[in-house]
This record gives C-alpha cells, structure tokens and sequence, in this order.
C-alpha cells in the first residue's frame, strides 16, 4: 500500500539524487580533463551548462564562459534550478515527506549530505577543493542506494525509488552524448587528444573501467557510444536502464500504461541503432533526440499512472 | 515523602496554594493575600536542602559530581551533531516559511522517583476516566449541568464546544484517546497538574528520541540502576488505534497530518514511521458514501481509523472551516455514520480549556466519587465577579491565561510583566471574562542543566501522555521541558525552550548501586 502522493515524492527524490551525483560527476571529470588539455583550446567548460540543461538560464545572466562562473552556476547557483545544490534540496525536500516508508538510514544520509554540501560549496568553486567535494557527492548517493538494496522491503516505495533512479540513469546518458560526443564526430574527429576526450566522455559517467572490461580494446567513439546506448548489462546505459524499468514497472498495480512506454522507447532505441552507431553526427544527434523524447514518455506515463490517477498534477 | 508537604506553614504566599476554590466558592479570597509575599524558593528535583541526592537521584547526583565539565561539554556537543544529522527537528511558524530547528536537548536528565510516579501514574489515570466521562456527557445526556456541578452557560460559550458532535458514543466512550497533560512542581515538591491538553497534543517523539540519545551519551548510567524503558509507547498507541475500529479485523489506520510546514511534522513522520501506517494529508483522503478512501498507487483504500493531528476547526471543510485545505469533505459525515474512528474524537477539545480546568476536581469527585489523587492549580474564574476582581487586584502577582492559547501565548506572569503588558491584559480581561482565568505564579521546580556558564538549575516542567481506550496507559515520565535562560518560566520550544530526558528510577535500584 502505497499513497500515490508518497509515490510521486519517492519518484522525484530518486531522480534529483541521482541528478546530483551526476551533476558530481560531470563536473569532476570536465576538470579533470581540462587541466589535462593545452591552454587555450578550444575544449570550453560550456558543455557543463548544456549537459545540465542550464545554458539558456546562464546565458540571460552571464556573457562571458569562465570557470569560476559556469561551475558556480552548475553547483549552487540557487537560480538554476538545474543545480547541484538544487537538486540535493530537491531530493532532501521530497524524502522529508516520505520519512514514514522509507529506511531511517537513507533519510540520515541525505540529510546529512545536504548539510554538508551546503557547509562545503564554496569548496567546490576551487579546482583545489572541488574533487574531494565530488567524491563526497558520488560516493554518498552510492551509499543511499546501497541502503535502499541492503535493507529496504522490495515493496512499491522501493520501486518508485527504483523508477526515479533509472529514468535518470537513462535521461543522463543521452544528454552527456548529445552534447560531447556530437561534438567529437564528424569535424571534432580531429580535435586534439580525441582519443582522451573519449575517455573522459566514459568517465563522467563513471563508464571507463567497464568500457574498458567489456570492450577490450583502446576507446574508440563508435564503441563509446555503442556502450553507453546499448550495452545490456552496464548500470549506466541506456538499454540496461530501460530494461529495469520495464521490469520494475510490471511489478507494479494497473501499469499497463508505463509498460507501453517502456516497449515503445527500447523500440525505439532498436529502430534508431543504426543512426546512433553511425558516422553521421547530425544524424546522431536526430537519434539521441528520439531516443530521449520517449524516455520522457516513460516519465510521464510513471507519473500519470501512479502519482496522478484522477488526471489532475 | 513529597506528596505529603503540602502543608507547609511557610507557604502563607500572596495566594494560598492550598484553597480548595472549587470546593466551595464563597471562600473569602482577600484573607489569603495578607502580607508581603515571601520569595518562594525552588524546589530542585536533584538535591535536598541539605545538599544529599533526593531518593533515585544517587547515581546521577555522583555522576554529576565526577564528571567535568569539558566532558560534559563534549557529550553535549556530540549529541548536538547527532541530531542535526538524524534531522530531529520541530519547525517554527513565526519564522515565515516554517523553518527546521534541530531540537534542543540537555544532556543531564531529570529524575523521578519510581514510587512517586506511581502516584502520578494513577493520578492521571484517574484524571483521564473523568474528563473522558465529562466529555461523554457534555455531548449525550448533560448530566453534569442538570446536577449543578459545571454551569450550562460555560458550555455554551466554549470554543471547543462542537454541537456537531452531539449524540455520538466512541468506542469505550472515550473521546480523548491521546492526553498530553502538562505536570509542575512546586516549591514544597507538590506534583500539579498545569493543563490538560486533548486536542493534538505532541512532544511524545521528542520524548523517546531523548531516551535513544541518552542512551547513546549516558549509557553507563543504565547500567548502574534500572530507568523504566518508554520505547513500547508506538505500539501501545497502535494497538490503542485499532481497538477503535468500527470493524475488528485488520483494521487499516492513518495518521493525518497538517503537512510538512506544520511545526510538529517530524512527530508526525516519526509516529507513521514506528507504527507502520500511513502519513496522509487532506487530499490523500476522499470520502465516498460515507466511507473514506486514501488514493494509493493501487487505487482508492478503504480507512478504518484516523489518527488526526489536525484541530478538529480544519478537519471537514463541509462542517467546520469551510476554507480549510487541511481536512477532508465528508469526514464528519463518515465518523458520524460510523464507517470511520477518530483519535481524538471531534469535541473532545471541550474539556482542553483553561476554564473548565478548574472544575476537573469536581468531575473527578462527581463522575467517579473518588477524591483526586494528584493535585491541580488553584484557578481563578474570571467568570465569577468576585474571584475576577480578585484577579483585577492581584494581577502582578497571579499568571494570567487566555483560555483557548497553547504554546504559552497569551499570557501574563504578573510579577515579571511590564506595566504596558499588565494594563493590556486588564483591558482584556475586562473585554472578555468569560476567556480568562488567573493562577497563583507558581515556582517551577529546578533540575541541573548544562549552561554557557557551567552546570546550573533551570526550570522544569513535565508533559506526561496518557492512551485511553479500554485499558489506560500511562508514559514511563514524559517529555521534560526545560526553560534555558536563567529564571525563565516559559519551556514551550516555541519559544525557545529545551528539553530532557526524564529518568523514572525503579525504587532502592540507584541508592543500592552505590552501596554495592
């Protein structure tokens, strides 16, 4: 028994916690690559704001692209609602008011992580600060869903955590390959330290060793982006996402709505797979885009059904 | 033994604390205010007045001659970072949007004698079954205003009167199943009941989460002496919660609450939570013929028992605050059929009322014809002419109280009280008698309390809560609330207050630890 509202809460605490280690990630791994990279190149730390959906909302503001500006924007500027900050608010906010169903442990964590970034942002600004602070970040969200898999009934609290965290997941990656790895192809195929650059496209999201593991061969883009989308097995991909979620919703009442969802986006992704392991990057990007529109259906479908039944959010 | 010095001579204060007003209302009220009040000295729950440990007191009294106090800081300090990170917070309406504050524990915690509270513990048990058969009265038959003993005028005027409610018989006709009734005690050691709170009482969560924190920094103390455990209080309130049902079997129960901005929601949350039932507000809730559903993942969900945390004035838009985003249409309509428990019931803040306070001994005498065994506060009617001009004469030297304020507002300590904030209540006693009554300005009793200043006695007074249903069950203590600033009277977190854990020693187990 689980209240719909509650539901929705658990959904969207998922998501944002899942969204606030990506957000860690990214902006760990685009430091760590810049630093990697000969001064003044074209490598910019725009891609940080396009990943995270926060260009638009930047831009009104700022004109220039510096670091100090983007990565604060990203971490915790309070005005973009895209924000690191933002999003452990989010999610400290929404599990508030699930505190009832969900392990006491998981509440604690959160909360805590919530305090500490909110004492340690300032941290972050400063490349000598900021991965420890991402570490942080990572590595308490990972605690949280090992909470959840260690000691939380698989009862359907558990599931819309479940649901929030995958749509996430598979959100995630489609953005981080919309933005840099379009780029790479094509003309950016003869960008300096390509090969590298590939590589931090894995690492951000925390892809490299099992690319590495599964692939067996030096990173390559075609293979990076036919892991990320269609590898079966690794947590991060976009197949293995929307496998989970299709499993995870047919265990859930009257779903056949997000099951519908669910089949329609991994045809998609099936229909599109020549397009997304291709060499043409605007038809990547064509591909990317419906492979992510029906990602959001899955969302909406999720919400409709569970959160929302009688139609009105 | 404390209960019995209650005749202290010294005690000729400006306002006797033992005239029985109730009793008899022709008492001559200005031959008790002769003389220059004396200053009251405190009594302290841990020391006599020769300094040795009041009888349970033993270990913790050489604990607290052992200890320093940059250890004690430090156990301070910990226990501060842990409930920060547990998130163990009440929230603040006056600071806007409802901000959290972690909750203010003391580290040194008060003690109760075992034997003593088992007085206590049947003193308001006793208290409760009278003011439960008030209640039941008050909304059926009216003995109690046929008989002459409490005047039918009173009941008229009273905001907490629902005539909506008239006719209705819960279960075991009880009507407040969850009491949080607020204890002082006086300068001679006197256990008193302050007020009776029926309607949405809380601090229970804070009462046990003390315990698990005291447990964490004072463990060795537990071992030393046996403290009654309090832990069981969830489930006795959900066994309570189900006994209620209109239908016996595997009852479905709720626990309704105003939302996250309400200043009690962690107690709220907690409850849920260590009851296994669900947190819902208004609009999870839908009533359907007379039934109410909540909305789940899987549809609507018949409701057996609602444990409401909402003042009954929001909880059913359709007969109450027709405004109310808080409550459920239909609610009464359900609860009146039948088809749905209410803890507490509808109505059953009309004996929460700082008037009707001074006519519990009565009911006591009246519904039960016991005498009361644990004592109250001399009040005084504004009501009555005689006993408000009394007040009127005496306002500097009385508490005055609104009758519908909690959370301390509202009211005038006369002694501390400004001149301004003497006449405004004057004038507002004049305005509405019928809303005011007035109490002697008693003096809470001390318990030692870590201080920027070191280790030092603040003021404390103690909210035990009391499950009624068909057995009676009675909190091991309660939540002690503590008043930080030096001499303060006014403990409510709200406005700023602390609080402790409250030990009840089981009799002979703390002296004989230190003799072993």
């Amino acid at each position: 028994m689980l209240l719909s509202r509650v539901g929705g809460n658990l959904y969207w605490a998922a998501r944002y916690l899942e969204r606030a280690a990506s957000a860690a990630r990214i902006v760990r791994e685009h430091t760590n690559m810049l630093i990697d990279m000969p001064i003044n190149d074209r490598l910019t730390w725009e891609p940080l704001l396009s990943i995270s959906g926060a260009l638009d909302t930047y831009s009104t503001v700022h004109d220039t692209f510096d670091e100090a500006s983007i990565i604060k924007w990203v971490v915790c500027e309070p005005s973009n609602p895209a924000s690191l900050a933002n999003s452990l608010e989010g999610a400290r906010e929404n599990l508030r008011s699930t505190r009832e169903v969900i392990p006491t442990e998981l509440w604690a964590t959160v909360n805590d992580l919530f305090l500490y970034s909110e004492a340690q942002l300032d941290h972050a600004i400063e490349r000598a600060g900021r991965a420890r602070f991402c570490d942080r970040i990572v590595s308490d969200v990972q605690r949280c869903w090992g909470i959840v898999e260690d000691s939380m009934r698989r009862d359907e609290a558990n599931a819309l955590l479940a649901l929030g965290r995958y749509v996430e997941r598979a959100d995630m990656t489609t953005r981080v390959l919309d933005v840099r790895a379009v780029g790479l192809m094509g003309e950016g195929a003869d960008t300096p330290y390509v090969d590298l650059q590939w590589a931090g496209v894995l690492r951000s999201v925390s892809a490299l060793q099992m690319y590495q593991r599964a692939v067996r061969s030096p990173v390559e883009g075609a293979e990076v982006i036919r892991f990320l989308m269609g590898d079966d097995a690794f947590p991060r991909s976009v197949r293995h996402n929307l496998a989970q979620l299709e499993r995870i919703t047919a265990t859930l009442p009257r779903a056949a709505r997000p099951l519908q969802a669910c089949a329609h986006a991994r045809a998609v992704l099936s229909s599109r797979w020549d397009q997304l392991t291709g060499t043409d990057p605007a038809g990547l990007r064509v591909a990317l885009d419906a492979v992510q529109m029906a990602i959001g259906q899955v969302s909406d479908s999720i919400l409709a059904t569970f959160v929302f039944p009688d139609g009105n959010p | 033994m404390p209960s019995e010095a209650t005749e202290t001579p010294a005690t000729s204060a400006s306002v006797e604390l033992n005239a029985d007003l109730n009793a008899d209302r022709s008492t001559d009220l200005a031959a008790s205010t002769s003389g220059a009040a004396p200053v009251l000295v405190p009594w302290s729950e841990l020391l006599d007045d020769h300094g040795e440990p009041r009888p349970g007191a033993e270990v913790l009294a050489a604990h607290l001659q052992r200890v320093t106090q940059s250890e004690l800081q430090a156990r301070q300090d910990q226990v501060d970072v842990d409930i920060l990170a547990n998130g163990i917070t009440f929230s603040v309406y006056s600071d806007g949007r409802g901000i959290d504050r972690a909750w203010p524990f003391d580290v040194v915690p008060r003690v109760i004698h075992g034997r003593e509270w088992d007085t206590i513990e049947a003193g308001l048990a006793q208290r409760l079954k009278a003011l439960n058969a008030f209640i039941d009265d008050v909304y059926n038959d009216q003995r109690v205003i046929a008989d002459g003993v409490f005047p039918a005028g009173l009941l008229a005027d009273s905001v907490n009167y629902r005539p909506q409610c008239t006719g209705m018989h819960p279960a075991f006709g009880v009507w407040a199943h969850i009491c949080g009734t607020d204890l002082v005690r006086d300068s001679d050691g006197v256990f008193r009941v302050l007020e009776d709170n029926l309607r949405v009482p809380s601090g229970v969560s804070y009462m046990l989460e003390n315990r698990l924190i005291s447990k964490r920094v004072m463990g060795d103390l537990f071992r030393s002496q046996s403290i009654r455990p309090i832990d069981d209080y969830p489930d006795a309130l959900l066994s309570l919660l189900r006994s209620i049902a209109p239908d016996g079997s595997d009852p479905t129960v709720v626990l309704l609450t105003p939302g996250v901005y309400n200043s009690a929601y962690f107690e709220h949350s907690f409850l849920a939570r260590r009851m296994g039932v669900a947190l819902v507000e208004g609009p999870d809730l839908v009533v359907r013929n007379n039934r109410v559903f909540m909305r789940t993942i899987d549809g609507l969900r018949q409701v057996d028992v609602i444990y409401r945390r909402v003042d009954d004035l929001f909880i059913d838009p359709e007969v109450f605050n027709s405004e109310s985003m808080l409550g459920v249409a239909g609610l009464m309509r359900a609860w009146r059929a039948g088809h749905v428990a209410i803890a507490n019931a509808p109505g059953a803040g009309v004996a929460d009322d700082k008037v009707v306070y001074a006519w519990v001994p009565d009911f006591i005498r009246y519904y039960l014809g016991e005498e009361p065994a644990i004592a109250s506060v001399p009040t005084y009617r504004c009501l009555y002419e005689d006993e408000r001009a009394f007040v009127l004469d005496h306002l500097d030297q009385l508490v005055a109280k609104p009758a519908n304020e909690s959370g301390g507002y509202g009211l005038c300590i006369g002694d501390r009280a400004t001149p301004e904030h003497l006449a405004t209540t004057r004038a507002a006693i004049l305005a509405d008698p019928r809303n005011w009554v007035a109490q002697p300005i008693l003096s809470l009793s001390t318990v030692p309390t870590l201080t920027e200043d070191g280790v030092d006695g603040r003021h404390v007074d103690l909210r035990p809560f009391v499950l009624s249903g068909r057995t009676t069950y009675v909190t091991r203590g309660g939540l002690t609330r503590v008043a930080r600033p030096k001499g303060s009277l006014v403990v409510n977190s709200s406005q700023g207050g602390g609080s402790k854990d409250t030990w009840v020693v089981e009799p002979s187990s703390s002296a004989s630890a230190l003799a072993g």
